[in-house]
């Protein structure tokens, strides 16, 4: 995954992008908010590592700019920060970020976040793909998969939901195909 | 802690270590970034003297924002490299910015001097003891 760090910390930003590394990401690396923005808009990221407090946009300004651009796919934000207590945790939430990780980091729980981040950033690619357009046979109504493969609708939906199927009969699948079998079994009217 | 108390404690701490080695190199262990280490005290070092002047500065001449900013932007990496002594005065610091108290800013600015200097200091001991320097 492509990782954007932002921290005016040099010691902080080498910890957390050797870290990121180590977990086989690809990161990118911004000294500020400012430079954080400017390389959101040009980079394809899914994840921003925040610092909060940071010389000109700060850290809960720069998630707000990233909201407010509303790109596609979904951009993850996790604030990074010393500070503490539920006020800064209920201001960075509003702010648009998806979590919160105290310094100085952990290497564990900084694997465990990065995680649940890709856990949701994969639900919402699922989401995004049952949101738009699916390619479907004209003939059998099988739905082709991301990887071209071919399936059944229902398998197709019970794999990306929750959704499980009843099944039933239409009143018009009833009068066309239940009918006629149920005539042809009783014989002609006498 | 009043003011008093906490001044003392600040001295009476002179003598110990700044740096938490061992469990900065735990950390590092535990993270498994053990080769990173001679990097990180390196980036360390060629940034804090900036930083410690910054303060320096803001305490002497500017504002409480100054005060806050600049103490704040030591204070985080002080705290990865486990220099707990530095990084509590720098909170100290940091606070009396937000509070607006200039005056326990600059009552404080002598033991961090001396701690920023025996830091800087051990980590320089810590690098020739890694064969760097």
């Amino acid at each position: 995954m492509r990782i954007l760090i932002a921290d005016d910390d040099r010691v902080a930003r080498l910890l957390l992008k050797t870290t990121l590394e180590s977990f086989g990401h690809e990161v990118i690396e911004a000294g500020d908010g400012a430079e954080a923005w400017s390389r959101y808009k040009e980079e394809a990221v899914r994840l921003l590592v925040s610092d909060w407090m940071m010389p000109g946009l700060n850290g809960l300004e720069l998630c707000r700019a990233v909201r407010n651009h509303g790109r596609t796919p979904y951009t993850y934000i996790i604030m990074l920060t010393v500070l503490g207590g539920k006020g800064s945790y209920l201001q960075a939430m509003d702010a648009g970020a998806d979590d919160f990780i105290r310094k100085p980091l952990d290497s564990d729980e900084l694997a465990a976040r990065v995680r649940v981040a890709e856990r949701i950033l994969g639900l919402h690619t699922e989401v995004r793909q049952l949101e738009a357009l699916l390619p479907i046979c004209s003939y059998c109504k099988k739905i082709r998969d991301e990887r071209n493969s071919w399936h059944a609708i229902e398998t197709y939906v019970q794999q990306r939901t929750d959704t499980s199927f009843s099944h039933g009969i239409c009143p018009e699948c009833y009068e066309t195909q239940i009918e006629p079998q149920l005539r042809s079994i009783s014989g002609p009217a006498a | 802690m009043t003011d008093s108390v906490r001044a003392q404690s600040f001295e009476s701490t002179q003598h110990q270590p700044p740096i938490d080695v061992a469990e900065f190199y735990g950390a590092m262990h535990e993270a498994g970034l053990t080769e990173i280490i001679n990097e990180l005290i390196e980036t360390f070092l060629e940034d804090a003297p900036n930083r410690f002047n910054a303060v320096v500065a803001a305490v002497e001449g500017a504002g409480a924002e100054e005060i806050k900013a600049a103490a704040h932007a030591y204070k985080s990496p002080a705290t990865y490299m486990r220099a707990h002594e530095l990084a509590c005065l720098l909170h100290e610091i940091e606070t009396a910015g937000e509070q607006g108290d200039a005056t326990r800013a600059s009552d404080l600015l002598p033991y961090l001097r001396q701690n920023h200097e025996a830091t800087v200091g051990q980590l320089h001991a810590m690098l020739e003891g890694n064969g760097r320097m």
